[in-house]
């Protein structure tokens, strides 16, 4: 359920007792967060969400809105704090009911413990469970508080809601190597400091100029870089992207989502219409043989200011594939700071400027 | 793009992860995790070789993703054919017991210590030798990286080990210079030369010395003159030479001359190479113990000889009541050795019969309360001898706890003799009394029956000399009357003083009995009768024969007996009756009357001095008669009872024995 521009009672109108009532709210609203809780809490509704750029459905894309989907009263939500703190292996007490089949993950975006977080949901879960998700936060990459529950609303945090519906995961991002591979041979966490021994942002705005002569300056990286992200390579699957948001004064580049010190990367380089035939990929490979009761998408809103006006081209996409596959275009959907996906099929990855769309089916 | 080229960047990253030598859980988790996030896995896991038994191999995890049991297993021989050389192993299924991952598995041995193991679900990018061989030497470099980091980590726990122990040395010399320096024992260094080199403090002050002067001394000028009583008290045997600790108890003059007893252990001193360098002696002053044990031997040898030479009976029981002790006087008293009695119940073997209930019930209060009705007092009981004589003690107890445990120790005194003193004491107590009431009864019938007579004997003389001086006293016709009352009272004066000087020769066994053949019938009638104012009336029974009487005694009875007959029944109608009765045996003479008898209770005293029953009122008499009869019968060897119902009379029976 989709409200466009919700007051704090509009919200609390449409929450239902003894379930757990999932919301997803864009930065941009006229619902004070610490108010909702408490009103949850004095109704007695059980609530998670999280905070993000945009919301997306079938009609377009929204930066003032509200999604509340209903989970069943057996979920049992686990939520992680402090994910970014150097203590791995902390995050996940109590353990997941394995008798579920599927988990909606949702992370602060801008959080450092992304990746550690993930590993020890593979350590711990392998791939008993499918994960689908995305991270929340804001446009502005201002760090702050973006994941809430009946108990508070946080910062570096996660959110596990598993349920016992099947999903099925179509992933794609559509970006294309230009430049690579190269080493990043000194990095920390989510910065880039070094590439092939030299500051990360000279060997990066050097390399663009020289393969696509576009010049990149620190004042307005993001409005170059956007279009230029990193591919970390992996075996099988398109390269896992990794967006440039910042440069630092040192020269090195903040990334969203970890890129691991001595990784090989490619420079990547978009085409609208390579991205939308990705959303169309990504589509067509989630709702392929199955009939779903609803379909969630998580979009990277790097996609968004990538595409600028073209993106509602990747909505018509998706929508036109979810008319063909199930004859309902229906969809809702995030517009979210990086995309979780694992389909029982591998590693848990994290990744950047991709779309992640979820089938999610009968039990 | 180049994907070798970035295979290459990637075995690159790969390699450059494994130069690491720190924990290897955490370069093995990134070594996988980087694995996974690569290639197109989905599980990977270090195994390490843990132990083999019954011809199966145990492997322990180091880690996985995901995560799994902590050991798996595979067979000897399967593995040995799987695993021969260090290429890699492609399977379709693991080749372990207890992995949870099902798809396409790869393997590579790490050298001796382990397994690498790989997963793939991914149906289009499966394992293959050809993409797996070329991670064989960053697995290599993986497998020195995690020995490496292993030998790290054992080389860093055995410097902590060693930081440690070495804190712990710094800590406990720390703590032994310390405790050598303040602790109240003296310590004392000497070379091998016994010449001392160092004293703590202690010493010092035990000693009276200062450091300065003891450094350099000989032990031996340390030791008192009386030092002859070395003693050495314990000694390691079997040691190597010089390991062993021995103990000494010495005497030392401190600087003041004084003698001090001190217990001392050496032991040898090495230096840092070993050699022996001298001795270190411990000292503890035991001059106040060595002195409280002499008291103390002087005190206990003092009880035991106040035990053993006492001479009451000294008797400890435990608090069940058994014999603990049992002294030289108890075994005289109670003719039990005490080798008899320890450990037996004194209940069982002095205690009469009547006092054992009350013993053991005394016994179980005074457990119970702390209170003994008998205890710290002396109290007259008595105990039973071995040979069960009862006799009278003295018996004193006291109680003493020691140890939570409670004793009794019991004083006795045999008071037999004492006993037996204080009865003939009693009896002469009680003769003295009768005697003093036998004379204040004297003199109380003397001043009576003295002045009585005396006085009827003045008055009518006063009469005579009256009518002698008015002249006509032979007219007067009253005058035989006044005669005759002087006669009467001076007879009476005159029997009173016979009866006192016979009572007084008979106190003397003076008194002449001259015994004779007599016919008593005939006796009674010729020489009694005649003299009597008033007879009885006689009755005789039996042949008659003689027998040996004092005549005069005999008269004397029976004058007695007949007189108090007719005096004590006067009011009666009947006359007295006599009866001399001849039996066989003996000659058995009553007199009877019928007058006002005597109360039962003056019945057993009538035959004593000056004693007068309680009823006769103004009947006359001095309380001696009977008193006489009785000396005079058993001067015949003869018996007088007598038997009486007040207001109804008497009998008074003799016996004389026929031979």
């Amino acid at each position: 359920m989709l409200l466009k521009k919700p007051l704090l009672d509009d919200i609390i109108d449409n929450l239902k007792h003894d379930i757990l009532n999932v919301i997803y709210l864009t930065e941009n609203r006229n619902v004070d967060i610490n108010q909702l809780i408490k009103s949850a809490n004095s109704s007695n509704k059980k609530i998670v969400g999280g905070i993000f750029p945009g919301l997306i459905d079938h009609q377009g894309k929204y930066d003032n809105a509200a999604i509340i989907q209903y989970y069943g009263n057996d979920s049992d939500v686990i939520l992680c704090k402090r994910i970014g703190e150097e203590n791995p292996g902390k995050y996940l007490d109590p353990d997941l009911a394995f008798e579920n089949y599927s988990a909606l993950v949702l992370v602060d975006g801008l959080s450092t413990g992304i990746s550690d977080f993930l590993e020890e949901l593979h350590e711990k879960y392998g791939n008993a469970l499918s994960f689908y998700g995305g991270g929340c936060g804001s446009l502005t990459l201002d760090i702050g508080p973006c994941i809430f529950s009946n108990d508070g609303f946080f910062q570096d945090a996660a959110l596990i809601v598993p349920h016992k519906q099947n999903v099925r995961l179509g992933i794609a991002h559509g970006w294309k190597r230009i430049a690579g591979p190269f080493v990043a041979n000194k990095a920390n966490k989510n910065v880039i400091e070094e590439i092939n021994w030299q500051k990360a942002f000279d060997f990066y705005a050097d390399t663009i100029k020289k393969k696509t002569e576009t010049v990149i300056n620190p004042n307005d990286f993001f409005k170059y870089s956007k279009g230029f992200p990193f591919g970390i390579f992996r075996e099988g699957y398109e390269d896992v992207v990794r967006d440039p948001i910042k440069v630092n004064a040192d020269g090195s580049i903040v990334c969203v989502g970890k890129v691991p010190a001595n990784a090989t990367l490619n420079i990547l380089h978009g085409k609208k219409e390579y991205l939308i035939e990705s959303a169309r990929d990504a589509t067509n490979k989630a709702l392929a043989n199955v009939k779903p009761e609803s379909v969630f998408v998580v979009d990277c809103i790097s996609r968004v200011l990538y595409l600028e006006d073209n993106f509602d081209e990747e909505l018509d996409a998706i929508r036109q594939t979810c008319q063909m596959a199930t004859s309902s275009p229906l969809f809702e959907g995030v517009l979210s700071l990086g995309e979780i996906s694992s389909d029982k099929e591998g590693y848990i990855v994290f990744f950047n400027k991709t779309i992640v769309v979820t089938a999610i089916c009968e039990k | 793009m180049n994907d070798e080229l970035t295979r290459l960047g990637l075995l690159y990253e790969l390699s450059l992860t494994t130069i690491k030598h720190g924990d290897p859980v955490v370069n093995a988790r990134d070594f996988i995790n980087k694995l996974l996030s690569r290639k197109a896995l989905n599980y990977g896991a270090i195994w390490l070789d843990s132990h083999e038994e019954k011809g199966v191999l145990f492997f322990k995890r180091l880690y996985s993703s995901p995560s799994q049991k902590d050991q798996v297993s595979i067979d000897k021989e399967k593995f040995n054919a799987i695993f021969s050389d260090s290429m890699p192993v492609i399977t379709d299924a693991t080749v372990f017991e207890g992995v949870g991952v099902k798809g396409h598995f790869c393997y590579f041995k790490l050298e001796e210590i382990g397994i690498l193991e790989i997963c793939s679900e991914n149906q289009k990018e499966k394992v293959s030798y050809e993409s797996m061989y070329p991670f064989r030497d960053v697995i290599d470099q993986f497998t020195s990286s995690l020995i490496g980091g292993f030998a790290n980590q054992n080389l860093k726990e055995e410097i902590n080990r060693r930081k440690l122990a070495e804190k712990s040395l710094q800590s406990h010399k720390r703590k032994y210079e310390q405790i050598i320096s303040n602790i109240h024992l003296g310590l004392l260094e000497i070379d091998n030369n016994e010449t001392i080199t160092y004293a703590n403090s202690s010493f010092c002050d035990l000693s009276g010395y200062d450091l300065v002067d003891l450094v350099g001394l000989k032990a031996s000028d340390l030791l008192s003159n009386e030092s002859f009583s070395i003693k050495r008290v314990k000694e390691k045997k079997n040691e190597p030479e010089g390991e062993g600790v021995n103990t000494y108890e010495l005497l030392i003059s401190d600087n003041k001359g004084n003698d001090r007893w001190f217990v001392v252990s050496t032991v040898p001193n090495y230096d840092p190479m070993g050699v022996q360098m001298g001795l270190v002696g411990v000292f503890l002053d035991i001059t106040r113990q060595k002195m409280l044990a002499t008291e103390n031997e002087f005190k206990d040898t003092r009880i035991k000889k106040l035990f053993d030479l006492s001479l009451d009976a000294l008797i400890t029981i435990n608090e069940s009541g058994r014999v603990v002790e049992w002294n030289k006087q108890a075994e005289i008293i109670f003719h039990y050795a005490e080798k008899e009695v320890l450990g037996k119940s004194v209940t069982e073997l002095i205690m009469p019969e009547k006092f054992k209930k009350a013993h053991n019930d005394g016994l179980t209060n005074y457990l119970k309360t702390g209170h003994g009705p008998v205890l710290n007092k002396r109290v007259e009981i008595s105990a039973v001898k071995k040979n069960g004589e009862e006799f009278p003690i003295e018996l004193t107890i006291f109680p003493l706890k020691f140890q939570e445990k409670h004793y009794f120790t019991a004083i006795i005194i045999d008071i037999t003799e004492r006993k037996k003193t204080s009865t003939k004491l009693q009896e002469a107590l009680e003769k003295e009394k009768e005697l003093n009431k036998m004379k204040s009864q004297f003199i109380s019938m003397t001043s009576h029956e003295l002045r009585t007579p005396l006085t009827t004997i003045k008055s009518n003389n006063e009469i005579i000399s009256y009518l002698f001086e008015q002249g006509n006293i032979s007219e007067n016709k009253n005058f035989p009357k006044y005669l005759r009352r002087i006669d009467e009272n001076v007879n009476r004066l005159t029997k009173l003083v016979n009866d006192i000087l016979i009572l007084g020769k008979l106190d003397s066994k003076v008194v002449p009995f001259n015994p004779v053949k007599c016919d008593v019938l005939d006796f009674i009638s010729r020489k009694i009768f005649p003299n009597l104012t008033e007879t009885p009336v006689l009755k005789v029974s039996g042949d008659q024969y003689k027998i040996n009487i004092d005549k005069d005694l005999f008269i004397n009875i029976l004058n007695n007996l007949i007189e108090n007959a007719f005096k004590y029944s006067e009011a009666s109608e009947k006359r007295p009756e006599m009866s001399v009765n001849f039996k066989k045996e003996h000659l058995e003479i009553t007199i009877k009357d019928n007058g006002i008898g005597v109360p039962l209770e003056d019945q057993n005293k009538m035959f004593k001095s000056f004693f007068r029953a309680s009823n006769v009122d103004n009947v006359k008499g001095t309380g001696l008669g009977l008193a006489i009869v009785k000396e005079f019968v058993e001067l015949h060897s003869g018996s007088i009872s007598v038997e009486s119902n007040l207001g109804l009379g008497t009998l008074f029976t003799v016996v004389f024995p026929k031979n």
